[in-house]
């Protein structure tokens, strides 16, 4: 396994129990699907949360939560609305982004965003 | 058409500079056809430049000395030859004097003429002046001549027709052209109650040389000329030099020596005209000579309304002093803003005061 | 599904805007629908993090109808309304009691002053229902009498109330005015000028239109500016209108019932004078109502803006319209107008010399006696006081403001009697049929003014006014008849009596 697949398996492993942590229910994790994937999707109270995790090394010139950019947040809402719709999940559900920084041994810091599209997502 | 009058429109049809032409043509004593048979040879010979020339040449053959007559019988403008006997003889006798005028109005004014110029951005006090010196003058029986002009001009005529007299309005255009514009009233009532004259052909527009002309015009028709404000170089300037070389009798309205629209007709006074001190003192002076023929001059203010006490006092304050605002007229006169407004009111309406600037009053010139 | 009242304005009117909210599954979204301006489509977010602040999360897919469909919403007056719809359809609240609702939300919840909130006062007063408004509306909406009005300083104050936690302050309505604030500036405090003060009260008296000519420096702008403060003092209607054309145009509330005073500059825009742009916004001819407009240096006034005046002023209202609509505002100004002598000022200045030829001092007095001229009954020339003037006029003293302004409130008094009957309050609202027949002239008086008319050159419209003034200043006498020496002064005020 390439050295960053590898980063991003650890950093995902990191933030299932990150969440986990908060009292959500862990639903998917790696779901793939045609037309995308989608890290993991939990449940926050009744709230469905798709969420995108991104893991980086210190020394990085962008930060994760940069990394991400309208194409990918495009990217996640359509593979988001896939998988509502395929679930048949019928409650409001949004999309989280999960940052995860790991620099060697010490402890990884994690920094979640709530709701990134914030409603700028009308259709 | 008479010989005469052909060969005067074509004259002037090619511009005022051409009379010196017919000046000298008249020397010679050839009668009038000779001038217009005599082709650009004579007219070579007389002095005449090639443009004039060939101005003589192209309007001689075609027919608009024919057109001009119609036009100016249409429009009621008289074409007064200097054969004609009604010809004012004041204005024959020089290299440049004019042969032909079209006049619009009546003819022949009676009276004196008396010319009063001066210059156009006249001061309150100097348009007033000129009101009252040609209201004086139409009283006593005189016709006021004047250039038609914004300014002193204006108000030299608008002083004399409202008391009723004739007026002449010398213009630099043609007589069926009202300029200024803001002049088309004044020019209408001067065609009814006076006249309009001009040497120009109809319909000729503003052009800077020719009111320069035509003063020479209002010079020697002045029996006397006065001069109301002109700075030193001015059209009026030239009007009292040239009346000055004719031997006119010149007179001149004292005004503030820091003043630039008076420096011209203060220089007159120092050069030797009279100096106009009082209107009435005019009157008696310049018309008392010719007592004989025009008889005892009328009065000229009207002094038969009857003023109330408090317009007395603000009349004999204004004459004491100069200028004065309504606020001096309070505190002097000791009454309210409110009786000093009815008092100018009523001493506005008498003609014995006048507004002399924004919030101030004067009493009118004696 | 419930819906919250709100108000759009059109116009000065506010309109009654029903907001309905449904919430759906999804991914987070609000839409918002009927006619929404960009200031009500920005509104979901400041609705967003304001319910955030009170620990609500407004999560899926949230449709916002604004009814009536077909009337254009504008403003951030509509998020209180939104604010409320959506709790309430999230949930969160227990009942929304009937009433008006507007304000604009700050994210942290607090609301905020809106434009409008009078109309809103005066539409919550005729449905009979009550309003609940910004704290900083609180002032202007208490003028609105028979209104029931709360007052809500953030958006946790009320959802409070509607939970029966706590109650809202009310908004007592306002007493009769206190005092009227000292006039400023005073015509005591003005030097000399004891005419153009004669004829400013004369103009106040009987609210004749006034025009004053003078030099720079003679001080025709504080003048024009005394005027309000010998103006009779608003009514509680009066200062009402004047309250809600400000309040429509989001401007805090006045206090003091000194009449307002607006000064436009000749390089004004149309709209901002007449009213307009895309709102149809009140301009400063609205913001003069029942108070001075002052058009300072006035031959340098577009012909077309001045032209476009001329009836809103005669009728006392104007139509501000735009492909948008069209909307009515009142304009019962009383005029100023200032004007220099000639272009450059200084013609017939003691000191100063004037530098303007001939033709431009033509063009000016062309300029000068133009439109709207003719609406306007006293024309007074200001001097320019000289050094040694000032000296001999201050021993003199003056007036102050409130000696003159009790004069012109009895003048006022009279000619309200006078013509109640014939539905005029003033003597320069007589139409010119009315004038001659119904003045009470004495019997000199006709004879006196065929004199003068010669002399004097009045046209009949000019005796027209010139008797207008006569009689308004008879009032100022406390006389019945209109006596010779009153027409008298009144001929010191007529057209071109002041100066060329």
């Amino acid at each position: 396994m390439a050295e960053h697949l590898r980063t991003g398996a650890r950093g995902e492993e990191l933030a299932a129990s990150h969440l986990a942590g908060l009292g959500w229910t862990i639903l998917e994790r790696n779901v793939s699907f045609r037309g995308g994937e989608l890290d993991i999707v939990a449940l926050d109270g009744d709230e469905l949360v798709v969420v995108e995790v991104r893991t980086r090394s210190p020394g990085w010139m962008q930060r994760a939560e940069e990394s991400v950019g309208p194409r990918k947040i495009a990217r996640l809402v359509r593979a988001g609305r896939v998988y509502v719709d395929s679930r048949r999940w019928e409650g409001p559900w949004r999309i989280d982004l999960l940052a995860v920084t790991l620099d060697g041994d010490a402890p990884p810091e994690i920094e979640r965003f709530e709701d990134i599209t914030a409603g700028g997502w009308s259709s | 058409m008479s010989p005469l009058l052909r060969a005067l429109l074509l004259v002037a049809g090619v511009g005022a500079a051409a009379t010196r032409i017919w000046s000298a043509f008249e020397q010679e004593g050839a009668p009038p056809e000779a001038f217009l048979e005599g082709g650009p040879a004579l007219w070579g010979r007389l002095g005449a430049s090639p443009v004039v020339i060939e101005g003589l040449q192209s309007l001689g053959s075609s027919s608009w000395p024919d057109e001009e007559e119609e036009r100016a019988s249409k429009l009621g403008v008289r074409l007064l030859t200097c054969m004609d006997p009604e010809w004012p003889e004041d204005l024959d006798g020089q290299p440049d004097s004019p042969r032909l005028l079209y006049i619009m109005g009546r003819w022949p004014l009676p009276g004196p003429f008396v010319s009063v110029v001066g210059t156009r951005r006249s001061s309150q006090y100097g348009s007033r002046a000129a009101y009252e010196i040609g209201r004086a003058v139409a009283g006593a029986g005189g016709v006021v001549v004047s250039g038609g002009a914004a300014g002193i001009d204006g108000a030299a005529h608008e002083g004399c027709l409202s008391a009723g007299g004739s007026s002449l309005a010398v213009l630099g255009t043609g007589v069926d052209v009202a300029y200024p514009r803001s002049h088309a009233k004044l020019f209408e009532r001067l065609s009814r109650d006076g006249g309009l004259v001009s040497e120009y052909p109809l319909g000729s527009s503003p052009r800077q040389w020719r009111f320069p002309e035509r003063n020479r015009i209002i010079a020697s028709l002045a029996r006397p000329l006065v001069v109301v404000e002109a700075p030193a170089r001015s059209g009026a300037m030239i009007t009292a030099r040239r009346a000055l070389e004719l031997g006119r009798e010149v007179w001149a309205v004292p005004g503030r020596i820091n003043e630039e629209g008076c420096q011209g007709s203060n220089r007159l006074i120092y050069d030797g005209a009279i100096p106009l001190v009082s209107v009435a003192d005019f009157i008696s002076l310049a018309f008392n000579r010719q007592l004989s023929l025009f008889g005892e001059p009328a009065r000229t203010v009207d002094n038969s309304i009857a003023f109330s006490e408090k317009e007395q006092r603000i009349l004999s304050l204004l004459e004491k002093s100069g200028d004065r605002t309504v606020d001096n007229l309070a505190v002097e006169g000791k009454m309210s803003p409110a009786d000093v407004f009815s008092s100018l009111a009523a001493l506005t309406a008498a003609g014995r005061v006048y507004a002399a600037g924004p919030g101030r009053w004067s009493a009118v010139p004696k | 599904m419930n819906s919250v009242q709100g108000i759009t304005l059109r116009g000065m009117e506010a309109v009654g805007v029903e907001v309905e909210v449904e919430i759906a599954g999804g991914l987070f979204s609000i839409s918002i629908v009927g006619l929404p301006d960009a200031a009500v489509r920005e509104s979901k977010e400041r609705v967003r993090a304001a319910l955030r602040s009170l620990d609500m999360a407004v999560r899926g897919r949230v449709a916002v109808n604004l009814a009536p469909a077909d009337l254009p919403k504008e403003g951030a007056v509509l998020d209180l309304p939104i604010a409320i719809g959506i709790a309430s359809a999230m949930g969160r609240l227990p009942s929304v009691p009937r009433g008006i609702f507007l304000g604009e939300l700050a994210l942290d919840g607090r609301l905020r002053g809106v434009r409008g909130a009078v109309g809103a006062a005066i539409l919550a007063r005729d449905t009979g229902v009550p309003l609940f408004a910004p704290a900083d509306n609180a002032e202007e909406i208490s003028l609105v009498r028979g209104c029931e009005a709360y007052s809500v300083e953030s958006l946790d104050a009320l959802f409070a109330c509607f939970r029966g936690e706590r109650s809202l302050p009310p908004v007592s309505e306002r007493g009769p005015e206190e005092e009227r604030a000292r006039p400023e500036p005073d015509f005591a405090d003005i030097r000399g000028q004891a005419g153009a003060k004669r004829a400013l009260e004369i103009a106040a008296a009987g609210h004749h239109n006034i025009l004053l000519i003078g030099s720079p420096g003679s001080g025709k702008t504080l003048l024009a500016r005394a005027l309000r403060g010998i103006l009779p003092p608003l009514s509680h209607e009066e200062l009402l209108e004047v309250t809600l054309v400000r309040s429509t145009l989001g401007l805090p509330f006045e206090r003091g019932l000194t009449p307002p005073f607006r000064s436009v500059h000749h390089t004004a825009s149309t709209a901002s004078v007449c009213g307009g742009g895309s709102n149809l916004r009140p301009g400063e001819v609205s913001l003069a109502h029942r108070g001075v407009l002052f058009l300072d240096e006035f031959p340098e006034f577009r012909r077309d803006l001045v032209e476009g005046l001329r009836q809103p002023l005669e009728d006392g209202v104007i139509t501000v319209s735009r492909a948008s609509g069209s909307a009515l505002y009142p304009c019962r100004v009383l005029l100023v107008v200032a004007a220099n002598p000639c272009q450059c000022g200084w013609e017939g200045d003691p000191v100063e010399r004037c530098v303007c030829s001939g033709a431009e001092l033509e063009r000016y007095h062309r300029k000068i006696s133009g439109p709207i001229l003719d609406r306007i009954d006293l024309h007074v020339s200001v001097p320019r006081l000289l050094p040694r003037e000032l000296v001999a006029v201050e021993e003199s003293g003056g007036e102050s403001s409130e000696v003159i302004a009790e004069r012109v409130r009895a003048a006022r008094e009279v000619q309200r009697d006078r013509w109640a009957s014939l539905g005029f309050t003033c003597n320069a609202e007589l139409p010119e049929r009315v004038v001659k027949r119904s003045l009470a002239l004495s019997a000199e008086v006709r004879p006196f003014l065929s004199s003068m008319a010669g002399s004097l050159r009045l046209s009949a419209r000019g005796i027209g006014r010139v008797l207008k003034v006569a009689r308004t200043i008879a009032d100022l006498a406390g006389s019945r008849l209109v006596e010779v020496p009153h027409v008298g002064e009144a001929l010191a005020y007529r057209d071109g009596g002041a100066f060329r």
